[in-house]
């Protein structure tokens, strides 16, 4: 799981002013973010390439609700998973997400099926790791 | 402790139950979106071209020649994640505005190709409206 993607930079003047933005010496974050996504947007392809983001934010609310109603030694089971005492928070999110990558297909391994899936498996360590306080800063 | 830390059942439980009472199935599209927005900003910034004007990545690592420290890189980081989780509160708001939070958290199996077309047509909505621009190649 990373963000160290090589990719070729954007040729467009939004983003010359991103590259400015980023050599000041107090970059502000809120620009950078929304110049970055005005550029990122229409370069993601559109369609059922964002279904790996339904289900998977679908597959966590539920194993979510599931550790809630009936432990998490039983909702692991559900998810066909058996978990040893003393494991990482990652070897939770790898489980739960392969039930997603199964149900969306070959989806799930392109470039932004790897987005949703990198997505995912920080947000259920968050929660695993930091309980109420994931998210918030 | 981070991610890579050993967790015991009682502990991850607790943290589970306890992050789901408090922040709920919003809580949960909202940390999601965070880490998703951040990922994909993450990945553009990083992005090099040889022409300087438009070569990201070295003025992500460089400012007036000098490598950003550690420290530095951190705090953006954290900057830049807060702006993300603003992005995605508001994408939130906007999915409680469809009222379609309760098609999220659905047993898979039960997700029919019509309500999979409707979210994603929902997102792609959301999204162009919160960023201004258009989803998918022109």
């Amino acid at each position: 799981m990373g963000t160290s993607t090589i990719r070729q930079a954007p040729r467009s003047d939004n983003w010359r002013s991103v590259v400015k933005d980023l050599e000041t010496e107090v970059r502000k974050a809120a620009p950078i973010v929304d110049r970055t996504m005005k550029e990122a947007l229409p370069t993601l392809p559109d369609g059922h390439v964002k279904t790996p983001v339904y289900y998977g934010v679908s597959e966590g609310v539920r194993f979510a609700v599931n550790v809630k109603k009936h432990g998490l030694e039983k909702a692991l089971k559900i998810e066909g998973v058996r978990l040893v005492e003393g494991f990482t928070a990652p070897k939770i999110s790898d489980a739960v997400w392969a039930k997603v990558a199964a149900r969306v297909g070959p989806i799930s391994h392109s470039p932004v099926g790897r987005i949703a899936e990198n997505a995912f498996k920080r947000t259920l360590n968050e929660i695993v790791v930091k309980g109420a306080e994931a998210g918030l800063e | 402790m981070n991610n890579t830390e050993q967790i015991s059942f009682t502990e991850a439980e607790k943290n589970i139950v306890e992050f789901f009472d408090k922040q709920r199935t919003e809580g949960f599209l909202r940390l999601y979106f965070t880490n998703y927005l951040f990922e994909i900003v993450m990945q553009f910034l990083r992005s090099g071209e040889e022409e300087k004007d438009f070569d990201s990545a070295y003025a992500y690592h460089f400012v007036e020649g000098k490598l950003v420290s550690p420290e530095d890189e951190k705090k953006f980081k954290v900057e830049l994640r807060r702006e993300c989780r603003h992005k995605a509160g508001l994408i939130v708001s906007r999915i409680q505005e469809r009222e379609l939070i309760e098609k999220f958290g659905l047993d898979l199996d039960s997700i029919t190709k019509q309500m999979t077309e409707t979210v994603n047509e929902a997102l792609k909505a959301i999204l162009e409206e919160v960023f201004a621009t258009h989803w998918g190649e022109k």
